[in-house]
């Protein structure tokens, strides 16, 4: 068993490593990473968690961090890249403050500073964000709704993807991320939409290939990605057949090493087991037949005949997710069968494959994402779908909040507009650094905070996202800056005064023509306490120990087959409190 | 279990594009691709050094399918581009030293990555709304009520692969066969959403290229034992078919891999010989005589078939089955223990012999009008009939393309000339205001349309390969070449006159907006898919960003 000593140091180089990887990514001047395998994958990025995950981590320490940031970012969605590069300027922080002190961080002071730390983000974090920074961003709402052009959604929707795609699809991205979400809405309950969205976005979206990302588009009906083997085009609305087996005699589901013993006439009576089967289908019926496996010939040749339209090899779970949204009958025999009402059937030519489209009574609808290259659609396909994360983890912290003051009132305001209520309670800020801003200067300013020390060291380190975002042109980080604050003053003197409020300037944004997008307040408060708890986790470990047994950590048991997956974690390493 | 070992971290480059090996390979790649650009393109022969399989070729497709590219970017701009030509046939190689150009450019000018980003952005959606526009100049709408834009089209096709070794006169054989199938695969008289129709390729080697030609209907080949008697036996046509899907060999092989246990007494094979052959009797009493399978039929249904003066084709394949029942309208049979369904019977109008070359093929005639045809392509030796193959599919797939969207663009070089025409010109009108929405200077929005313009220039400036001077003229903007015997502009549009200003292409000149002819006999002799490029356009732009974008490359060694 090996023994390696961790200290400050360590921690910092480590994590200092990893910023160094992250910063160029960060907003919208950031750039991407391309990453590739020896196979000829190639995947382009600049999303932080799989730019984290692809770098192959040694350290146990960076792992641990990964842990975290994953953890995070399994909540929220969004916010990777913040974090780590948060986490590495707090630690230059405390390293920093060690040195004036002249003094050394024992292992028990730096705990205790990291207990000190956490229990800022416990108590100040939360009462500043409630009572001032919420305020203000509601305020801050209501003043520029007339410059806010177009719904809340969109503006979270463009805060978000603005800093995760290159220049210029931005715009189109979120014009058509935008509309999916109103179509499959209908004014419908918005908490609802997005978290059905949000975990079948799987089934929601097709990606296609060689076109620009401005061909992506929305269609109506849900897409599936094979042709039909048999068409006939269908009047209206039909009755579809969900089949998970094959209608021949298989013997591959029986398994290996069987044999079969042939009578006389076998061939005759399997044929004519199969017409049963497929004459009771015509009773019923079935027009169309949707299943997840082949079929044999003579299926396929029936349904020529009987003009019953039939689609092969669909994913088995689009189809459970097909039989879900379309509240299916169920067959009592044979098993695994299913029956719908689809409102139509139709062929799409997408990208110059045909793929088959089926229309559902509940409004389903496909969002089409396109690119030039494989690697760029996992990025358009992955931002997407994090965009969705994100709006599920807004709503349900909103709802959170809203739920215990009065439950009538929210429910129809939801119903009505959830995002404009969200912007109205001070759910939402400006993208660029504003939230920053903000709780640095009232961790600064924060009068009866009980550790001074703590708040100042925060305070600071939060600065380093505005001065990343602004990287290219410092001086105009500064310039924000100062106006920033003294418009501050001046609410806060103005506040005092409870007369007129003056104009808020800030909320330009990085473009001062384009409407700036908006950010979760929630969102980032979440980074916030999450990346405190990661300190703590670092700044508590005082030694590694590397051992050749395998690790059995309590529940985080891994199965042998998961540890397959992840090599990685084979070269065990325990990290333990010194 | 398998070994768990420890994975190696990953290999990561900063700032790719600083790296100057990146960009010697980036360099090689558009050389490789602007010198192979164009009817006198040079061609590249690609081999391994092991010998095997050589592949000359100056086409996009079978040039980025066949090198591989040892640098992860490259291997991004070239999936690109292939994806590109699988859904558009066309522009390949224009798109990618296009990409290539802008990436250079932007790094020769020393743009900030937002900038350039920005202001190529911009003026793509520029050319987006000339190229869509009604005041349009370098786009000509086909029409449909002759065939020479259709010609025209094709024929720039063949003429831009050098590859296929064609004289003028083959050319034009060529493009008019290609233009011919295009109109086959086209159905008549039908109402509703219809679909093309399929053209079948035949390659015969080692014949002169004017033997090639297109027949309606599908050609098989010849089967055994049928001999012309035999034909003028069956009496004149339309004659009623049925085609089979399943194998009719006669072994039970379609169990798939399970032992069998057989009874005795039982003898499986011999009862399904006896299926078979009572499928024999019913074809033969419904007076079938064209008898077509899939696969393989068993040789005594065979004989029996051929002494009832039935006609057998066997081994059509998978590629066949569609056009084939496309013609004859039958359904294909896929059951053995049922007797054939009335519905499933075809109708194929007459056979008749062809001999193409040195290959004897039976012609099917379709009975409705199917719309199938049958195009023999001949050539010299294989790699040139490969390449002659492959560019006139493509140049079909574009003509279906004009469907779409019915115009053509000016080619030679000169659709190029009047985009970078167009947009300096906006520029000097707009610049200020634009470089102000796009929230750069107007110093670096001036370079990034330099660099743009200068692309674009390069890529018209890449059909040049001998040496001559490429010029624009400051009326029209097209492109010129400085020739005595050329008196036409590269598409063949304007024609020479003693008046006309020209100045070298990427040379400064006065901006101006190019005017467009009107009023003119002239038809442009050369003219490239107004589909293809534009999406070409888009997507290379696109791509430059993107790969101007990065910062990283990590890339994984285990």
């Amino acid at each position: 068993m090996q023994e390696e000593c961790v200290s400050l140091q360590v921690c910092v180089s480590v994590v200092g490593a990893l910023e160094c990887v992250v910063r160029r990514c960060l907003g919208p001047d950031g750039g991407s990473v391309l990453f590739t395998r020896d196979t000829g994958e190639t995947l382009i990025t600049r999303h932080g968690q799989s730019l984290l995950n692809t770098l192959h981590l040694q350290h146990p320490m960076a792992r641990m961090v990964l842990d975290c940031v994953c953890a995070h970012a399994k909540a929220t969605a969004d916010g990777t890249k913040s974090f780590i590069l948060l986490l590495a300027t707090l630690l230059r922080g405390i390293e920093d403050s060690h040195m004036h002190r002249k003094g050394s961080w024992s292992i028990p002071n730096l705990q205790n500073l990291a207990n000190r730390l956490l229990a800022v983000s416990r108590k100040e974090l939360d009462n500043i964000v409630t009572h001032k920074i919420t305020p203000y961003a509601s305020l801050y709402c209501s003043h520029h709704s007339y410059k806010l052009e177009g719904s809340a959604l969109d503006l979270l929707i463009g805060g978000y993807i603005s800093g995760r795609v290159g220049i210029g699809q931005a715009d189109v991205l979120k014009r058509v991320l935008s509309e999916f979400y109103h179509k499959v809405n209908q004014d419908q309950n918005a908490v609802e939409t997005i978290s059905f969205i949000h975990s079948n976005f799987s089934f929601l979206h097709t990606p296609v290939t060689g076109l620009p990302i401005g061909c992506s588009e929305v269609i109506e009906g849900l897409v599936v990605t094979c042709d039909w083997s048999v068409w006939t085009e269908p009047a209206g609305s039909v009755k579809a057949l969900i089949l998970y087996e094959s209608f021949g005699a298989s013997f591959a589901a029986v398994g290996e090493n069987i044999s079969v013993c042939i009578q006389k006439d076998y061939m005759h009576r399997s044929e004519n087991i199969m017409k049963q089967k497929l004459a009771s289908l015509l009773d019923l019926q079935v027009r169309v037949v949707l299943s997840s496996v082949r079929q044999p010939e003579s299926v396929l040749q029936w349904a020529r005949l009987n003009h019953v339209s039939l689609l092969e090899c669909v994913d088995s779970a689009q189809l459970d997710f097909l039989s879900n949204i379309s509240a299916a009958e169920t067959l009592s025999y044979p098993p695994l069968q299913h029956l719908v009402m689809l409102k139509y059937c139709r062929r799409v030519q997408l990208g110059g494959h045909r793929y088959a489209c089926l229309g559902t009574f509940s409004h389903t609808h496909t969002l089409v994402l396109c690119a030039p290259a494989p690697g760029l659609l996992d990025q358009i396909v992955c931002v997407s779908q994090g965009v969705f994360a994100m709006l599920q983890h807004l709503s349900e912290s909103f709802c959170q909040t809203q739920s215990p003051c009065s439950d009538r009132s929210q429910s129809t305001l939801s119903l009505q507009d959830l995002w404009g209520g969200i912007m109205r309670a001070g759910g939402v800020l400006p993208v660029g650094g504003v939230f920053e801003f903000l709780l640095h200067y009232f961790l600064l300013n924060e009068r009866n905070s009980c550790d001074p020390e703590c708040c100042r060291l925060l305070a600071e380190a939060l600065l380093c996202l505005p001065r990343t975002l602004y990287a290219h042109n410092h001086r105009r980080f500064l310039n924000f800056q100062t106006h920033f604050l003294d418009d501050l003053k001046e609410w806060d003197k103005t506040k005092e005064r409870e007369s007129e409020m003056p104009e808020l300037k800030f909320g330009f944004g990085f473009n001062e023509s384009s409407a700036s997008g908006l950010e979760s307040v929630s969102g980032k408060k979440q980074l916030l306490v999450s990346v405190l708890q990661c300190l703590h986790r670092l700044l508590c470990v005082g030694a590694v120990l590397h051992t050749r047994s395998p690790l059995c950590a309590g529940p985080q048991t891994h199965s042998e087959e998961e540890e397959e997956e992840n090599p990685e974690r084979s070269n065990s390493t325990k990290i333990t409190d010194a | 279990m398998a070994r768990i070992c420890k994975k190696k971290p990953a290999v990561c480059t900063d700032e790719p594009l600083s790296n100057s090996n990146v960009c010697q390979k980036m360099a090689l790649l558009r050389s490789i691709l602007s010198t192979a650009y164009g009817p006198t393109g040079r061609l590249k022969q690609i081999h391994n050094n092991v010998g095997g399989h050589v592949l000359t070729t100056s086409t996009s497709t079978a040039l980025l399918k066949q090198v591989d590219m040892s640098e992860p970017l490259l291997k991004m701009i070239s999936t690109a581009v292939q994806h590109h030509t699988a859904r558009y046939s066309d522009s390949g190689l224009f798109m990618g030293i296009f990409m290539l150009r802008l990436i250079e450019n932007a790094q020769k000018y020393n743009l900030r990555t937002v900038a350039a980003a920005k202001v190529y952005k911009h003026f793509v959606e520029e050319c987006n709304t000339y190229l869509k526009g009604d005041s349009c100049g370098c786009k000509v709408p086909v029409d449909f009520t002759s065939c020479d834009s259709l010609i025209a089209l094709a024929c720039s096709m063949i003429t831009s692969k050098p590859a296929c070794m064609l004289n003028s006169k083959e050319t034009q054989h060529i493009s008019s066969l290609i233009a011919q199938a295009f109109l086959y695969s086209i159905p008549c008289n039908s109402s509703g959403v219809t679909c093309f129709g399929k053209t079948v390729t035949i390659g015969i080697e080692g014949q002169s290229v004017s033997d090639s030609s297109v027949f309606p209907g599908l050609l098989v080949d010849v089967p055994e034992m049928l001999q012309i008697v035999d034909l003028k036996r069956l009496g004149s046509g339309p004659y009623k078919v049925v085609v089979f899907n399943v194998s009719l060999s006669g072994d039970i092989s379609e169990i798939g891999d399970v032992a069998l246990e057989i009874h005795r007494g039982v003898d499986p094979e011999h009862d399904l010989l006896q299926q078979l052959l009572k499928l024999g009797e019913q074809v033969v009493k419904d007076k079938v005589r064209l008898f077509a399978c899939q696969k393989v039929v068993h040789p005594i249904l065979q004989h029996y078939l051929r002494k009832h003066e039935v006609v057998v084709i066997e081994r059509l394949g998978l590629a066949l089955m569609e056009p084939f029942v496309q013609i004859s309208g039958a359904q294909p049979v896929a059951s053995l223990y049922s007797s054939v369904p009335a519905e499933a019977y075809g109708i194929v109008k007459g056979f008749c012999f062809q001999s193409c070359g040195s290959r004897e093929l039976l012609q099917l005639l379709p009975s409705k009008d199917a719309a199938v045809s049958t195009m023999v392509l001949c050539h010299r030796n294989e790699t040139m009939l490969e390449e002659l193959k492959l560019t006139c599919q493509r140049a079909e797939h574009v003509l279906r393309l004009t469907l779409r969207e019915p115009y053509a663009l000016l080619g030679g070089g000169c659709t190029e000339t009047i985009l970078a025409t167009h947009i300096k010109h906006m520029n000097q009108s707009k610049g200020a205001t634009t470089s102000a929405a796009l929230c750069v200077s107007q110093s670096e929005f001036l370079m990034a349309a330099e660099a743009f313009c200068n692309s674009l220039q390069s890529v018209a400036l890449s059909l040049e390969h001998d040496g001559q001077v490429c010029l624009i003229d400051l009326t029209y903007g097209h492109r010129w070449v400085q020739d005595i015997f050329f008196k036409t502009c590269g598409c063949g549009l304007v024609e020479d006159r003693s008046n006309l200003e020209k100045t070298p292409l990427n040379t400064a000149y006065h901006t101006f907006s190019p005017v467009s002819l009107e009023n003119t006999d002239s038809h442009p002799r050369i003219l490239d898919s107004f589909s293809a490029k534009l999406n070409a356009l888009n997507v290379a732009v696109e791509m430059a960003n993107f790969v101007l974008d990065l910062k990283y490359v990590i890339k994984d060694i285990n």
